[in-house]
């Protein structure tokens, strides 16, 4: 799909591919809202129509970013930059309306005052086009997002996903260069979170615009994201795909924001080729580890839930890739296709431990541990 | 393919928007210069008069009304004598208006929210009204029916052993009482609404009965019960209504009435008026310090998310019988002995004159609809309070858009004390003030000459209305997230684009009902009225008081009853052509469904 542009009061019109993604470079920006810093120095690029994904906890500052990217809040210093445009840097930020942007807020911040069509064609005002064509956009967009019918009604007759919905079909159907997602799930059950998180990652890919979507939640983020920047406390700790993320946390901080089964600490032994042996109360594993650590030095082990499994007693594993660790099962959950358990081992307490069938609360059991979904980080990383 | 024109915004028109600082440095001077005058306005209308009228009762030398520069010499004069025993007289009246108006605030909040007794509907109108019924209208109903020659006297009943009765520290008290009590039933019905079935259940699954229930709504009640005695103790101290009409009558001396007298005395003794405003205060701050320890941190957080509707009592026959004696009685003790007097006294021509035919009929209204002196009046405050409304309406919004702010700023919490300190100050000591910081000589001599004008006057009544028109305003704008408006930035609309699209229709409703509330208000205010009428111009309440003082019974209460036509007539036209001009998405913003 291809969408005319032409500037307004200048006769000549010139041709964009519609929501033709846009590169965000944010570079060396800080804001401090009195003695706090809720950024500090963070840098990060974005690629044309990725999209990327914030993941930090509450408070750590990944709102802030995104709202300065908005132009809602300003920057102490740094800059935030759109393709060739300097948008914000100290003491200069372009308001928000002048950015070409689209914004799906967590509590929708639909008017409550404006029918659903209203709300949507709000963001048509700024583009001019002429009033039928606007229909035809506002129409057309309500149907892509599964709410051709409901343009007339208002925003509290509709459900909690509709008015999600509407909210998301606001930030599109101007065709933005980028779209921000301030936690648009946070406030919905499992069951339509899921749904509405297919929605949005599936239009948001139509519509070519890059992407700047906030979360707390792992799942969420592994699942959207062309890639994925945590933010702890004001800075950016890591930035990489998916994958890259789960597979080599740079820090303890990312390994537990990005799902842990437990962990403990223990002594590391023998080096190896980016693997080592490491002492867990007495229990020798092999680990990946993550960062530099001598023979001798103490080192943080966590495992993710992935690398455990409960086996039989008395299997044998090659322990380059397993480990094994004893531990008593201190409570089982049926999760539909097995049973999770909780177990205490040497590795600490161990959540999420999967079989297929349950083992009893108090017995004894063997748990595998995959040495690639278990880190060991050394002090000097 | 579809092809779609779209006129470009200016962020991709390559335009440099770093380019654009000229443009931003504008609007932040222009934005400083706004925030800079709304200071100034606050100062000078709300802060200044009073601080410099307060610092007189302690350094009268520093305003020229005395040698000394620092002094307690006021304060000494101001507990001692009638002033000491108008001093007693209002906390005894205060405490006894603020204990019956709690305990009837809490049942009345009880029935309405918690039973299916009848004219629930009707008993909310009733305490509406009575919350906007200024109290010296109320008082004015009871001397109609009861003074000599009035209406009982004029229909051949002699009211003399209730009137023996009324007409003293039990008849103030009573309309203290029945004035606070809409103050009490919306403290503890806020409170009540917030709590629950579940705490019934859990006292009735752990063996509690109804009475244990009961018990325990009431312990959890407790904070709204405190704050109710506080509020109506801090209304009653501070009322000058009562104070200027049946105190005065009944030659009961309380402490507004001396502040006045002190004010009205020649030669005028702005230290012992400051000192009484100083007492005054004092007492408003003790109530409020009294409850916050009574509360001993128990917070008015009953309410939580989950909480379930509650179970309504249905009302056995003999409930409902005694409920509608108990409403009779309210009704006729609050509403309807003023109305009854005031409608009748009216109606009775020459009433208050011996001479007079006492033939019922519209004499008196034709005569204050054709009679400048009386009509005059109405006219006069219908201006002021229109202009009053708009500009504390304005006001106002600026003031609940600073303390709406999440976060708060450091002046926003300045204004916060300064609005809430208003709010305790009473309207008497507003007026004093007033008179007494635009009467200095620095004033003439900085060129501001508005003393004994229209000008003063309004102002005076524009810093009394701000406090509350604000309070009014705050919670609807806290109400409108501030995403509301992010939204309408981030998909291009500008700042005055938003604010006419965003903000105003969310707004509208609160505004309109802020402005007429503010209206009636001014409309039928006394005591800067009384203090502050510049000569030759007389607002309604003070006509009203001039006319009644004249023997003109039937004169003054027929203003008194055109006055309140009015300001219903106004209330009724404006959501009337609100419900008929506004678009259809303004009106559905603050009703419930």
């Amino acid at each position: 799909m291809t969408a005319v542009l032409a500037a307004s009061g200048a006769p000549a019109s010139f041709e964009l591919p519609a929501g033709t993604g846009v590169e965000v470079e944010i570079s060396g920006v800080s804001r401090s809202f009195g003695s706090v810093a809720a950024l500090d120095d963070v840098s990060l690029a974005i690629e044309p129509g990725q999209i990327a994904v914030l993941l930090g906890p509450s408070g750590s500052g990944k709102t802030t970013l995104l709202r300065a990217v908005a132009g809602i809040e300003t920057v102490d210093a740094g800059t935030i930059r759109l393709g060739e445009r300097v948008l914000s840097r100290r003491g200069s930020t372009t308001s928000a309306d002048r950015r070409d942007l689209g914004m799906v807020f967590q509590d929708y911040a639909l008017w409550p005052h404006m029918t659903v069509r209203d709300n949507v064609a709000f963001a048509l005002r700024r583009t001019r086009i002429p009033i039928a064509d606007r229909r035809a956009r506002v129409d057309e967009v309500l149907g892509r997002v599964g709410l051709g019918e409901h343009g007339p009604r208002y925003p509290n007759e509709l459900s909690g996903g509709q008015q999600q919905r509407v909210a998301l079909a606001r930030a599109i159907v101007a065709n933005p260069s980028l779209l921000l997602f301030d936690e648009p799930l946070s406030n919905l059950d499992a069951d339509l979170r899921e749904r509405m998180r297919v929605e949005i990652s599936t239009l948001v890919r139509e519509s070519g615009a890059t992407a700047i979507y906030i979360t707390h939640d792992q799942s969420e983020a592994f699942a959207l994201a062309d890639v994925i920047a945590v933010v702890e406390a004001g800075r950016i700790v890591q930035v990489g795909s998916p994958e890259s993320i789960f597979s080599h946390p740079a820090t303890p901080f990312v390994a537990r924001f990005t799902g842990i089964s437990g962990g403990s600490n223990g002594t590391l032994r023998h080096l190896g080729d980016g693997r080592a042996v490491v002492d867990v109360s007495g229990c020798e594993l092999w680990v990946t580890l993550i960062g530099q650590a001598m023979p001798g030095e103490r080192v943080d082990v966590i495992a993710r839930a992935t690398a455990l499994a409960i086996v039989p007693d008395g299997t044998r594993v090659d322990e380059a890739v397993h480990g094994l660790v004893e531990g008593t099962v201190i409570d089982s959950a049926y999760r539909g296709a097995g049973y999770d358990h909780v177990v205490e081992s040497s590795l600490g307490r161990l959540t999420g431990v999967r079989d297929a069938q349950s083992h009893p609360r108090g017995s004894r059991c063997m748990i595998s541990v995959a040495v690639a979904a278990t880190f060991a980080f050394g002090n000097n990383r | 393919m579809t092809r779609l024109t779209v006129a470009l915004p200016a962020a991709r028109r390559g335009q440099s928007f770093l380019g654009a600082p000229r443009r931003a440095r504008r609007v932040a001077i222009g934005r400083s210069k706004a925030f800079l005058a709304f200071w100034i306005v606050i100062v000078l209308i709300l802060v200044l008069p009073i601080a410099v009228f307060l610092a007189v009762a302690i350094s009268p030398a520093l305003l020229d009304q005395g040698p000394a520069w620092l002094s307690v010499d006021a304060f000494a004069r101001a507990l001692t004598g009638p002033t000491l025993r108008g001093f007693l007289d209002s906390i005894v009246v205060a405490v006894i208006a603020a204990a019956v108006a709690a305990g009837v605030g809490f049942g009345l909040a009880w029935i309405l929210l918690r039973t299916d007794a009848p004219l629930r509907g009707l008993t909310t109108g009733l305490l509406f009204a009575l919350f906007l019924t200024p109290s010296y209208l109320i008082a004015l109903g009871w001397e109609r029916l009861l003074e000599p020659n009035g209406v009982l006297q004029a229909v051949g009943f002699d009211p003399a052993g209730i009137r023996s009765v009324i007409y003293g520290p039990i008849g103030v008290a009573l309309i203290l009482a029945v004035k606070g009590i809409p103050f009490a039933y919306l403290t503890v019905s806020n409170a009540l609404r917030g709590l629950g079935r579940e705490y019934d259940d859990a006292v009735r699954a752990h063996g509690g009965g109804p009475l244990r229930s009961i018990r325990m709504t009431v312990a959890m009640l407790a904070p709204a019960i405190w704050s109710a005695l506080a509020i109506v103790f801090a209304e009653s101290i501070s009322d000058y209504g009562v104070a200027a009409t049946l105190a005065n009558s009944a030659h009961f001396p309380v402490a507004t009435s001396e502040l006045y007298n002190a004010v009205e005395a020649f030669p005028v003794d702005f230290p012992l008026a400051s000192a009484i405003s100083w007492l005054l205060l004092l007492l408003v701050v003790v109530a409020l310090w009294l409850q916050n320890r009574a509360l001993n941190g128990r917070s008015f957080q009953v309410f939580s998310g989950r909480a379930r509707q509650p179970l309504i009592v249905r009302m056995r026959a003999g409930s409902i019988a005694i409920w509608l004696v108990a409403f009779v009685t309210l009704i006729a003790t609050s509403l309807g002995v003023p109305v009854v007097g005031a409608v009748s006294a009216s109606l009775i021509d020459g009433l208050g004159s011996i001479s007079g035919s006492h033939a019922w009929n519209l004499h008196n209204y034709q005569r204050v609809l054709v009679s400048p002196e009386l009509g005059g009046p109405l006219v006069y405050s219908a201006i002021l309070a229109t202009i009053c409304a708009s500009a504390a309406v304005v006001l106002a919004l600026m003031c609940a858009r600073v303390l709406a702010t999440r976060g708060g700023s450091r002046l926003g919490r300045l204004l916060d004390t300064a609005l809430l300190g208003a709010v305790a100050l009473p309207g008497i000591v507003f007026a004093a003030g007033y008179i007494f910081a635009y009467n200095l000589p620095i004033v003439n001599a900085l060129g501001i000459r508005i003393y004994g004008t229209s000008a003063l006057l309004l102002l005076a009544y524009l810093a009394t209305a701000l406090p509350s028109t604000t309070r009014l305003l705050v919670g609807a704008m806290s109400q409108q997230h501030d995403s509301m408006s992010q939204a309408a930035r981030v998909h291009g609309a500008g700042s005055i684009g938003t604010w006419l699209r965003v903000s105003l229709p969310i707004l509208a409703r609160p505004l309109l009902s802020a402005w007429l509330l503010t209206y009636s208000a001014t409309l039928l205010e006394l005591p800067v009225s009384q203090l502050l009428a510049p000569p030759g111009s007389q607002p309604i309440s003070v006509g009203i008081t001039v006319a009644l003082n004249r023997y003109d019974y039937g004169g003054g209460t027929a203003m008194e009853i055109l006055a309140i036509l009015s300001a219903l007539a106004i209330v009724a036209i404006a959501y009337g052509l609100f419900h008929l001009l506004a678009p259809r998405g303004w009106k559905r913003i603050g009703v419930a469904r």
